[in-house]
């Protein structure tokens, strides 16, 4: 009788080590991959936002304040580098930018002597971010065509050399 | 086989084909294609391009169906995405006494002398229309020498 308790004791205590083994095991082993997952989620927006940057399609319209940066944006490298920049020069600034680039590049700089032809060109080139400062257009010109948003989904309107410099940080 | 194509065959080898006007096959008069270079005058400059021309089986008296190769001329008479040709003597004003080099002559033409009053293009079209001389080059000139165009589903 009491041996019969002994064993059946023995394997209640037996069976809750076994229990608390298989436990921690899973805890740990759900832990570990647990981690695994966390560096691969972490690794991976890295990783996106580089090959982003260099397949995104952005159009960006070059105004007096884009003018003002040239000094301190490196526009030309950007051009170079970046598959799908292209710049849209309105009229008053046509004169004005001046860039050093390699001529294979020139291609990606559009100047107008119209700023319909600046939106035409914006509505041709379909790209999927525009970037432009409203207010420096010039004056009773200075409102987007309605269908604008039809061509290109993302538009950012700068106010400032401030908003350029955080949209290309140096 | 149409006799009027092999006369004018002959007479493109006989003069010097200097639009590489030609069937595409050899046995095959339906189907031609010509290669030309841009005008100097244009914004085409330095840029080669291939025209394809479609014969009706009623040639002359039917004008060929005429296209430059998809994605590749950004013109105002031309669709981007097809390539088609919107010209007077392919539509109403066709002659019978017109030749194939005829109309690669006036597709050639078009490039120097667009007409703003049929656009297929519409964004040329406007710059056309509102004299932007120069946003109407730099849009053409991006386009010929943006490496995906040739791909591209715009």
């Amino acid at each position: 009788m009491v041996n019969n308790r002994r064993r059946k004791s023995n394997q209640l205590i037996l069976g809750i080590t076994l229990a608390i083994g298989i436990g921690t095991s899973c805890y740990y082993l759900w832990k570990s991959l647990q981690n695994g997952e966390d560096r691969k989620i972490s690794d991976t927006p890295i990783k996106d936002a580089t090959n982003d940057k260099r397949n995104k399609s952005r159009c960006v319209v070059v105004t007096s304040s884009v003018i003002d940066t040239m000094n301190v944006i490196p526009w030309s490298q950007l051009l170079e580098d970046e598959e799908d920049l292209v710049l849209i020069v309105i009229p008053s600034c046509k004169d004005r930018f001046h860039l050093k680039l390699d001529p294979r590049f020139a291609y990606k700089v559009i100047r107008c002597d119209t700023v319909l032809g600046v939106w035409s060109c914006i509505k041709s080139l379909k790209k999927q971010e525009l970037y432009v400062n409203l207010e420096e257009f010039p004056d009773g010109e200075r409102n987007m065509p309605d269908d604008i948003p039809r061509y290109v989904p993302h538009i950012t309107y700068w106010k400032n050399e401030k908003d350029i410099l955080t949209t290309f940080p140096i | 086989m149409n006799s009027r194509l092999l006369k004018e065959w002959t007479q493109l080898n006989k003069n010097g084909n200097k639009y590489y006007l030609c069937p595409i096959e050899e046995n095959d008069m339906t189907h031609w294609q010509s290669e030309f270079e841009g005008p100097n005058n244009s914004p085409y400059r330095g840029h080669k391009f291939t025209l394809y021309l479609d014969i009706p089986s009623n040639y002359p008296m039917s004008p060929p169906k005429v296209r430059f190769k998809p994605y590749s001329m950004p013109h105002v008479n031309v669709d981007w995405k097809t390539g088609a040709v919107c010209l007077d003597i392919l539509e109403s004003m066709w002659s019978p006494i017109f030749n194939l080099q005829y109309v690669v002559e006036s597709c050639l033409r078009l490039l120097t002398e667009p007409n703003g009053e049929s656009p297929l293009n519409l964004e040329l079209g406007i710059l056309l229309r509102v004299s932007d001389h120069t946003g109407y080059n730099g849009l053409i000139n991006y386009y010929l020498n943006h490496p995906h165009n040739s791909l591209s589903s715009k």
